[in-house]
């Protein structure tokens, strides 16, 4: 009977052996690429869609033309983004397969009915609603209900889609235990897919908002017309106001996501906040804290146009002076060194004293996020008062708002793709946190420089393809228009 | 009332900083905030400063067509460089300490082949054993149970630790290296050092209050029936803080290590 035992063992060892293929430049460098950019995409066709749904909204129901057309031109670039969403998906598969074979086999086994059958529906059910959305907005002009149902139904598809594929997200994060037993949805409902699909949604929506502020912005400083300046003066003011509400939500958003991870394991959530990644989180801190200077630099600019708003000033930059102060506790770390542990000859320089520590801990870090939005809320407050004295000419925004749209687009995207590594880290020298262990040389966390440079990289190669993407289904056809006009 | 120029309300906003700047300076001197930390403090005072010169400028010239694009590029590049030299400023780890720790931890990891071959051998071994009790005879009676010195040296042998010498100071020295190994320091401090927020018992006396089994199951088994919470930490007790995966990461021989080492604490 023993020798029975050998067959399972013949037959494997049978099999021809295929290592992992070696680029020569990273395993782990050339995924870390091409998964960002497949996420950017998908973040932005899941974003933006959300916010076209409620301008097209807007637009029915205040009868104001030009939500429609803000609308339509968001939705021309998100079919061409849908295009290069699907290549980078099936270009990151084939990258996984070839780099990481059996992580990923096992990835594709745990979860075969949710990648394999429910996945696939689902992106076909987005890609033929989004198409449907896209064609019949002419058709439909006059049954705009009907149109807009295509758009809450390609906007529920789309929300499916990323919750299915947050669940092996997730699941190599905080897989259930013990993971021997644990059934598919106990694998999909993992400790935290919930606050994962939140966190992603609201961040989704703030993406798409920031990116129609920059679309609006590039087409500001290409139009030659008036009226087009006007209508892009305008739409820039949209994306960033549905960008920054959006915005408002996403520390909390985060805050249950990381709260989720220490319920999982407290030694995860301390190598996630206080350890290794400790660090990442000053460069969030100041991403945070520069989109939000930034949304209410813009408000401020857009108050200045506005007749008779000066009163107000002085409370707007009151708001400024908290946000500083804020974003100063925010970013106040409880040491300047990489790890947990200070050696004990540097810890009187670069150690908080225990008094201080408070400054370090959460609460402290969420009166600053909280105080960060009130201020947020008062500012747009301040700016609807003041528009029901003032008459605004769309138009005439000082030009300086236009780099600061971009520089929202440019922040909002270089966040993603800094945070999504901070997401992957955590993780530790595990593919699947406790259980698969990631046995290839690039198992460790890379130094917060690195990570720096591959978010700068990535969001480069996002930026120009979008920037194509833009000038492709906007700027040509002005430019065209202009000519022939 | 006359508005005040561009360079009036800066002069005024670089007074402000001034006197700011001082106060700041003196008072975090004052409730003892380290140095690096007050500059820190100086750096908010000027990207403060600069915002509030931002505020007040004045409008900017409108770029169209090839200027538009270039000055696009050169704000991308500005904002790159800042946000990649951003991150090389702060502390930086050396990966190569990680790489150290992660070889350690990777010692169980076997890889398929390595695995058919262990399996292989345990075949062989196994037809060998039949084979062996195929052809002897009857086994003799089993030794009687060890007691009194006996039991406890075995006992202090389970546990890897000599019962009557006390463990050896390599004993514990690798103690303390499984400890850093597993990061308990980010709950558990010893010497005041570790984690800012109090997670777990501090382990100072561990070595006066607990007996080598009971580390043992505290650590394998934190939540096994009969295991009570530390007076102090029901709260984190309840809520299951301390991670009940380390029976699958820390093996015999590292326990023992370990155990030795907080027993050492008194």
């Amino acid at each position: 009977m023993i020798p029975l035992l050998l067959i399972p063992i013949l037959a494997y060892a049978q099999m021809p052996e295929l290592p992992p293929v070696e680029l020569g430049i990273g395993n782990r460098e050339v995924v870390w690429i091409v998964m960002q950019v497949h996420l950017l995409f998908a973040a932005f066709i899941l974003g933006a869609p959300i916010f076209v749904v409620i301008c097209e909204f807007i637009g029915m129901r205040t009868k104001d033309a030009r939500y429609d057309r803000l609308a339509k031109e968001v939705t021309k670039v998100t079919s061409i983004a849908y295009s290069l969403t699907a290549l980078f998906g099936g270009f990151a598969i084939l990258v996984l397969v070839g780099l990481y074979p059996e992580v990923t086999s096992y990835m594709i086994r745990r979860f075969f009915p949710v990648v394999a059958i429910i996945y696939p529906l689902l992106f076909i059910g987005e890609t033929v609603t989004l198409y449907s959305y896209w064609y019949t907005w002419d058709i439909w002009k006059e049954k705009k209900g009907r149109h807009l149902a295509v758009g809450i139904l390609l906007n529920l598809f789309g929300l499916a889609t990323m919750f299915a594929i947050n669940a092996p997200t997730s699941f190599m994060n905080t897989p259930p235990r013990p993971l021997a037993t644990a059934t598919l949805w106990q694998a999909i409902n993992n400790y935290t897919w919930m606050p994962l699909n939140l966190h992603r949604t609201v961040g989704n929506i703030t993406f798409g908002g920031f990116i129609t502020g920059l679309i609006a912005a590039y087409l500001y400083m290409a139009s030659k017309k008036d009226e087009d300046k006007a209508f892009y003066d305008w739409m820039g003011f949209v994306g960033n106001l549905i960008g920054i509400a959006a915005l408002i939500a996403l520390p909390l958003m985060g805050y249950i996501y990381a709260l989720e991870f220490y319920k999982y394991d407290a030694s995860a959530g301390l190598y996630l906040m206080s350890d290794r990644l400790s660090m990442h989180w000053e460069i969030n801190g100041v991403l945070t804290g520069a989109t939000f200077l930034a949304g209410n630099f813009y408000i401020w600019l857009s108050m200045k146009r506005v007749e008779g708003a000066n009163r107000f000033a002085p409370y707007v930059k009151a708001g400024f002076i908290i946000i500083l102060i804020c974003n100063a506790i925010w970013m106040t770390p409880r040491h300047f060194w990489p790890v947990m542990q200070v050696p004990e000859d540097l810890v009187a320089r670069l150690e908080l004293p225990p008094h201080l520590g408070f400054l370090a801990l959460m609460p402290a870090k969420n009166t600053a996020a909280f105080l960060t939005v009130l201020v947020t809320l008062i500012n747009y407050l301040l700016y609807r008062r003041a528009l029901k004295t003032g008459k605004i000419i769309w138009g005439r925004i000082d030009f300086i708002s236009q780099y600061v749209l971009i520089f929202l687009g440019f922040t909002s995207i270089w966040t993603m793709a800094f945070m999504g590594s901070v997401r992957s880290f955590a993780r530790k020298y595990f593919h699947v946190y406790l259980y698969i262990k990631d046995t290839t040389p690039e198992s460790y966390t890379p130094t917060l420089a690195f990570t720096t440079a591959m978010a700068t990289l990535i969001t480069w190669v996002f930026f120009i393809l979008v920037s194509f993407a833009i000038w492709l289904a906007l700027i040509s056809g002005m430019q065209k228009k202009g000519k022939e006009g | 009332m006359v508005e005040r120029s561009f360079w009036q309300k800066t002069k005024w906003k670089l007074v402000v900083s001034v006197a700011l700047s001082l106060i700041i300076w003196t008072v975090s001197g004052l409730i003892g905030f380290p140095r690096l930390f007050q500059w820190m403090f100086m750096g908010y005072v000027i990207g403060g400063l600069l915002f509030f010169i931002l505020l007040d400028a004045r409008p900017m010239k409108e770029r169209s067509g090839g200027a538009a694009v270039l000055s696009v590029i050169i704000f991308y590049l500005i904002i790159s460089f800042v946000y990649t030299i951003n991150g090389a400023l702060w502390p930086q780890y050396n990966p190569a300490e990680e790489k150290e720790k992660i070889a350690k931890l990777m010692k169980s990891v076997v890889s398929p082949k390595q695995k058919i071959g262990e399996l292989e051998a345990k075949v062989e071994e196994l037809s060998k054993k039949v084979e062996e009790l195929s052809t002897r005879p009857a086994a003799p009676a089993a030794a009687p149970a060890p007691s009194g010195e006996a039991a406890k040296k075995a006992a202090g042998k389970v546990a890897g630790i000599p019962a009557k010498a006390g463990p050896s100071p390599e004993l514990i020295a690798s103690g303390k290296e499984v400890y850093d190994l597993y990061e308990c320091y980010n709950c558990h401090k010893i010497g005041g050092k570790g984690g800012v927020k109090r997670r777990g018992p501090e382990l100072d006396h561990a070595g006066k209050e607990f007996t080598a089994e009971q580390l043992k199951t505290r650590i394998w088994y934190p939540y096994a029936p009969g295991t009570k919470a530390t007076e102090g930490f029901e709260k984190e007790f309840e809520e299951q803080t301390m991670p009940d995966y380390y029976n699958e990461q820390i093996s015999k021989e590292e326990m023992a290590a370990l155990v030795a080492y907080v027993l050492s604490l008194k």
